[in-house]
């Protein structure tokens, strides 16, 4: 099958209409063999059988004319007439002859043939005997030749049956033959109608079979291309035959697997170029003409854009590489214009920008150093708090633990109070008396010491004496010499009762100090016993008041104990938010230190400093908000400890000073 | 009352020995002063004194000495010292300047001391409570040096011209 797909279509066609032909020429050679056999049949019998049979009519009409001649003959009026009769006879007897003769020209069969010649025997015979008969008649006898001539019908009588067999065995060949041509035109109509069906059936066959054959592959194939027109290129022709239906099957083939050559370069042109790989270009070589041109013509393309974005691509790399002082230099247009311009300016900027991050990169490390060191301070400040806190809270505690043992002592304290109290009422009645007793002995003792005090006035006013004496004496000069020895006898007197005096003095004061102490001791007792008599009411009111007040106490310190809890969660909150801030401020210095060495790794050209006033404000803002978050206190003025940090963060960070401290 | 031991000869059996000066030593605080006995009429206990308005601070005021009128100075006061309350034991030295008579609150005598001037010290240039123009010198009085002092020089004008407007 495949050799026959393989066939031009001209072949298929031809072999499709050979088959028909051949079947046509079968069927016209079965139809002219039939007619050529018909017609030579009709020719044979025409030739053999017709002529034959019309020979044999026409011999046996001669025949009938010979007799008639000879009747004629013999009826003669005259000689000429029977000359001329006999010429007629003559005549008709060659034609007979003649006849015959062609007749068995036209036999065929043999029997006929034999027939013939008995015939013409028979003939020769007759005619014998006719031209005996006619010798008679020109011999005048006519009478006998009549005789004759009758006698002649018993000669003619097998040459009648003859002529007679003869046509009879012509016309049965006749009908034979015709029996034979209706035959053989039966048996060829069957044939030809049996060769015609088979003929249009595989006309049929071989029509439908190639007209598929032919436009099942264009088919598949204007399917195909209506798909590949559509843009559904993945599709194949499986028809493979050498034909011209195959021939443009591949063609189609090829043109799709152009096509999708096509489309697959320039998609992978696409691709590359979507994915950046500008060094890609078609390959060209693969394609001609205007699909060459095609691929050139992307190609070009990419080479147009591909050169500012290589370019573009250049700096970039090396912006990539931290080297902020390239530029694009290239020649563009248009949209690459653009990108040359924008990446330009978007270089400048980055790097003029970069240089302000290295800048305030730098301020933002000093100060978030700064800031996590007073964090820090402030953590620990904070901390401390919160210990101090718990120390507090603990000390809450027990103190609430105190406090209750304190009203339970308080109590207990009363109640002892009330007992003590008791006999300090009677040890106080007991003192009282004593301290009388006392008093009086103290009276007595400040008799004593008035005496003393006499004594000592005496010994005084006797040391003057003396010493007016004295005075006397020297201002008397000579004259009171004598004087000076009474003042002289004087003076000792006065230091003899002054040395008494003061052993006197001692012992008294001696004994005084005795009975002072004694009775100091008896009033200090009785003061004792009515201070603890008082005491002890005041202790049992006070107990009563401790009683209470242990009780307010009690709550109260558990107030305070829960409002210290809360400080204390608050307090490590606090330090836990300012152990953040710390390690935020940390972070933040980590991330300034990441940022400014994040910054040293780029080239940034010749540094153009921004003036630090453009950025004092926000400084001191920054000082500003960290010094408000601190509770308000008056030290924040002042230079001390904690204080201080923030301050001189304030300080620092603004440099110069400015107005922007006066909220300080 | 105070009763110190004289390491100076007392005076007496030596009286008219004429280097020998005799002096009344008495306190003032810690300190011994001394004045030449001829100056000194009397030596008193402490009696009431009547305070007269218009005087010097150191002036305390008067006090009757059998019907005189005799001013009195506080040397205390005088000294620019703390004053201090006037018990019996406080003594008035009743001096003599010139004719006029004046009264020294002391915190108390101590002894009449004779003093030979060749035991007299000159007095030193110190800056003390003492204006140095009535120190006359120094002596040893006891363990202490006692300031010896001018009486006349000690009680200037302006107090005389007080007491003589009473007297």
């Amino acid at each position: 099958m495949q050799w026959f797909r393989d066939c031009k279509t001209v072949t298929k066609l031809m072999i499709g209409f050979g088959i028909m032909a051949l079947f046509m020429g079968v069927l016209g050679y079965e139809g002219i063999r039939n007619i050529t056999m018909l017609s030579t049949s009709m020719r044979d019998m025409y030739e053999h059988d017709v002529q034959g049979l019309s020979y044999i009519k026409d011999a046996n009409t001669q025949l009938a004319t010979a007799s008639k001649s000879m009747r004629n003959a013999a009826l003669a009026k005259d000689s000429k007439d029977l000359e001329v009769r006999i010429g007629e006879l003559h005549t008709n007897r060659d034609t007979f002859v003649k006849d015959i003769e062609a007749f068995q020209k036209c036999l065929t069969v043999d029997a006929m043939k034999a027939k013939a010649l008995e015939l013409l025997d028979e003939f020769r015979l007759n005619a014998r005997a006719q031209d005996q008969v006619v010798d008679v008649l020109l011999s005048g006898h006519r009478e006998e030749g009549i005789v004759q001539i009758a006698g002649l019908n018993t000669l003619e009588k097998r040459r009648g049956e003859l002529m007679a067999e003869l046509t009879r065995d012509e016309l049965d060949l006749m009908k034979k033959a015709a029996a034979d041509v209706d035959e053989a035109a039966g048996s060829a109509k069957t044939w030809s109608m049996i060769l015609m069906l088979a003929a249009v059936m595989v006309a049929l066959g071989l029509g439908l079979g190639i007209a598929r054959m032919i436009t099942n592959p264009l088919r598949r194939i204007v399917e195909v291309a209506g798909k590949v027109a559509a843009g559904d290129v993945d599709q194949s022709i499986e028809y493979r035959a050498k034909d011209e239906t195959g021939m443009l099957a591949e063609a189609f083939s090829g043109l799709i697997g152009t096509l999708k050559g096509l489309i697959g370069e320039t998609t992978q042109l696409v691709k590359s170029a979507r994915a950046g790989q500008l060094d890609r270009r078609g390959n060209d070589g693969q394609f001609a003409g205007a699909f060459r041109e095609l691929i050139v013509g992307i190609n070009d393309t990419v080479d147009a854009f591909a050169a500012p974005v290589k370019e573009a691509s250049a700096v970039l790399v090396k912006v990539a590489a931290r080297d902020l002082t390239t530029q694009m230099e290239g020649d563009y247009q248009g949209d690459f214009a653009i990108v040359k311009n924008s990446l330009n300016t978007a270089v400048n900027n980055l790097r003029e920008a970069l240089s302000e991050v290295k800048i305030s990169a730098e301020t933002v490390s000093a100060t978030a150093q700064t800031l996590s060191s007073a964090s820090e301070e402030i953590s620990s400040g904070a901390q401390e708090q919160a210990s101090s806190l718990e120390e507090t809270a603990s000390s809450l505690e027990e103190m609430t633990a105190t406090v209750k043992q304190n009203a339970d002592s308080a109590r207990q304290a009363s109640q002892l109070a009330a007992g003590s109290r008791d006999s300090a009422e009677k040890g106080g009645l007991v003192v009282k008396a004593a301290v009388a007793a006392m008093t009086e002995i103290n009276q007595s003792s400040s008799k004593i010491a008035d005496i003393i005090t006499t004594i000592d006035e005496i010994a005084f006013q006797t040391n003057l004496l003396a010493l007016n004496a004295a005075v006397e004496a020297a201002r008397a000069g000579e004259q009171g010499r004598g004087f000076a020895v009474v003042a002289a006898e004087v003076r000792n007197l006065a230091q003899r009762s002054a040395t008494a005096a003061k052993e006197i003095k001692g012992l008294i004061q001696d004994s005084v100090r005795r009975v002072e102490n004694g009775s100091e001791l008896v009033n200090r007792s009785g003061q004792t016993l009515e201070e603890i008599v008082q005491s002890v009411k005041r202790v049992t009111d006070i107990v009563t008041e401790i009683a209470a007040a242990s009780k307010e106490q009690y709550t109260g310190i558990e107030q305070v104990n829960k409002a210290t809890m809360q400080m204390d969660q608050v307090t490590q909150a606090n330090a836990s938010q300012t152990e953040e801030m710390a390690s935020t401020a940390q972070g933040l210095s980590a991330n300034a230190e990441q940022l400014q060495a994040l910054v040293a790794g780029f080239q940034l050209g010749a540094q153009q400093r921004t003036p630090v006033n453009a950025i004092v404000a926000p400084r001191a803002a920054l000082a500003t908000r960290l010094v408000r978050k601190k509770t308000p206190s008056p030290r924040m003025g002042g230079a001390e400890e904690r204080p201080s940090n923030l301050a001189s963060l304030a300080r620092h960070t603004a440099g110069d000073g400015k107005t922007e401290f006066e909220e300080f | 009352m105070q009763q110190t031991q004289p390491a100076g000869t007392p005076a007496g059996l030596n009286a008219y020995a004429s280097d020998v000066d005799q002096y009344l030593t008495f306190s003032l605080g810690q300190e011994e002063y001394g004045i030449e006995i001829l100056k000194v009429q009397e030596i008193k206990g402490y009696s009431a004194i009547t305070p007269i308005p218009n005087t010097p601070p150191h002036v305390k005021g008067v006090m009757n000495l059998r019907g005189t009128v005799v001013p009195v100075v506080d040397l205390r006061s005088k000294f620019a010292m703390e004053t201090v309350e006037y018990s019996k034991f406080t003594v008035i030295i009743v001096v003599t300047i010139g004719t006029k008579i004046a009264g020294l609150v002391v915190d108390a005598v101590s002894d009449v001391l004779n003093i030979p001037a060749s035991d007299i010290r000159p007095a030193p240039d110190f800056g003390s409570r003492t204006d140095t123009r009535f120190i006359t010198g120094m002596a040893n009085s006891g363990d202490k040096l006692a300031v010896l002092l001018d009486v006349d020089r000690l009680l200037g004008d302006e107090e005389l011209s007080a007491v003589a407007s009473e007297g």
